[in-house]
């Protein structure tokens, strides 16, 4: 079974709104069942090996914090039955309960947007909204800004160093550290400027500013179509908000 | 005459201002470990969204802010995505105060944060009470954890978490961004629209000049 991008992030918007409806039972069973269709259906694979790492460290810190915030919720508020545990502390059904439900949407929430952008490379997102027919200036910024992700951690570090070498405070006291701040941010931000002119001034040289639309590899880019699995989940999504909806005006 | 939100949007990033634009929403996913790494305890993750209200105005703002909290979900944090109506807060509030002047006068800007903290929390408590119960998978949550422990509602708790800890982050975040605007030289400021929305530091200015 292979998804496009547009099935994909309908799926998900409709998998969102699902966790805020289910009990937390249900919501558990969702995200095994994403865990399954992780490894079976090949469309939401990771896209990478790193995706891939990214994808089990952060499902697994999930796991533990939703864990402590259940444990914790449960020690500290109060209400329904008491169960005494070792160490004189008692953990309370109301509090636990919450912490489940809360937790386990949560959890299906970061799993499925996790499956998506795991499964989907940012450039793929790009060119899917462009093809959607989005403006081209919104899928530029888009762009440029992962070229400013994958740069920026290497510049703040090489700044750090130099103005470490100079004998900025860098590792002294919070004030002096918040005045290094400054001083890492400050050449940061003017380098930036720098580099953003050049930008300019290349993306005006190829007539960016007249609105003419962009294309990956050489292809013209193909109009977005709605395909059926789509516009089924975009149905089921708007009968979810329909619930949400009734659920509040009924509390 | 009066111009559409897309004839002002594109103004406001004409020129340098798109990759400029792209550079600060870098930055607000950035700015979080730059702090992390000099161990301050602050947030800053919308120092590149207000950075952008000053210099290119709110529209470009609030699209900084969206995009960085889609590509923060993206990058893993899955959270982040439902709070991009606070960042539509933030880059609409501080594009409007640039736009009159409180950037030019430095006694204006501490007050122009805590009013966008206090804006800040009020926007973001809601989604964070009744979208995921006050839990947001960071160490705040103790805090949620403890206010409703005393007795106070889930949306209650969440405020005083949100006012306890978002006037002094955002605070911050303004002065820091005026005293960036302040440090840029005449020629830089003025390739972008809101150049005029941030003091002149005539001393720079002589020594930059061209």
């Amino acid at each position: 079974m292979r998804f496009d991008v547009g099935e994909k992030l309908s799926a998900t918007l409709f998998l969102i709104l699902l966790a805020i409806i289910l009990p937390w039972y249900l919501n558990a069973a969702l995200v095994l069942c994403l865990l399954i269709a992780r490894s079976t259906v090949p469309s939401i694979r990771p896209a990478s090996q790193v995706l891939r790492r990214r994808f089990r460290q952060l499902s697994g810190y999930f796991t533990i914090v939703v864990v402590l915030m259940t444990l914790v919720n449960g020690l500290l508020m109060e209400g329904g039955t008491q169960w005494e545990v070792p160490g004189g502390f008692s953990i309370s059904r109301v509090g636990l309960e919450f912490g489940l439900r809360t937790g386990m949407r949560l959890l299906v929430i970061a799993t499925s947007l996790l499956l998506f952008f795991g499964s989907t490379t940012i450039p793929r997102i790009a060119q899917f909204l462009q093809s959607a027919g989005w403006p081209v200036q919104l899928v530029m910024t888009l762009l440029l800004t992962l070229h400013f992700v994958e740069t920026l951690p290497d510049r703040v570090s090489m700044i750090f160093t130099a103005q470490e070498a100079r004998g900025a405070p860098v590792r002294a006291n919070m004030f002096a550290r918040t005045k290094g701040f400054f001083l890492i941010l400050s050449p940061l931000v003017l380098s930036a400027i720098v580099e953003s002119i050049d930008r300019s001034m290349a993306l005006e040289l190829r007539g960016f500013h007249r609105g003419t639309k962009l294309t990956f590899d050489g292809e013209t880019a193909a109009p977005g179509r709605m395909t059926i699995v789509s516009l089924a989940f975009l149905v089921l999504s708007f009968f979810c908000i329909l619930w949400i909806i009734l659920q509040w005006f009924q509390q | 005459m009066t111009k559409t939100i897309r004839e002002q949007f594109q103004l406001e990033i004409a020129g340098a201002g798109l990759p400029f634009v792209a550079f600060c929403i870098a930055l607000n996913l950035t700015a979080g470990q730059l702090a992390s790494a000099l161990k301050l305890p602050i947030y800053l993750d919308s120092l590149g969204t207000v950075l952008v209200a000053v210099l290119c105005g709110p529209w470009s703002a609030i699209m900084a802010g969206v995009f960085s909290n889609i590509l923060g979900s993206a990058f893993g944090n899955p959270v982040m995505l439902f709070f991009s109506p606070v960042m539509i807060v933030i880059g609409a509030f501080t594009g409007f105060l640039a736009k009159r002047g409180w950037f030019r006068k430095w006694y204006l800007v501490p007050i122009g944060g805590v009013l966008q903290g206090v804006l800040a929390a009020i926007a973001s408590a809601p989604i964070a009470a009744y979208l995921f119960s006050g839990v947001m998978l960071a160490g705040t949550d103790v805090l949620v954890i403890y206010f409703r422990s005393v007795g106070n509602t889930l949306l209650q708790s969440v405020f005083f978490q949100g006012l306890s800890s978002d006037p002094v982050d955002k605070t911050i975040t303004y002065i820091l961004v005026y005293l960036l605007c302040r440090s840029l030289p005449l020629r830089l400021l003025q390739r972008f629209r809101g150049g005029n929305n941030v003091p002149r530091n005539e001393a720079l200015n002589r020594t930059y000049a061209l």
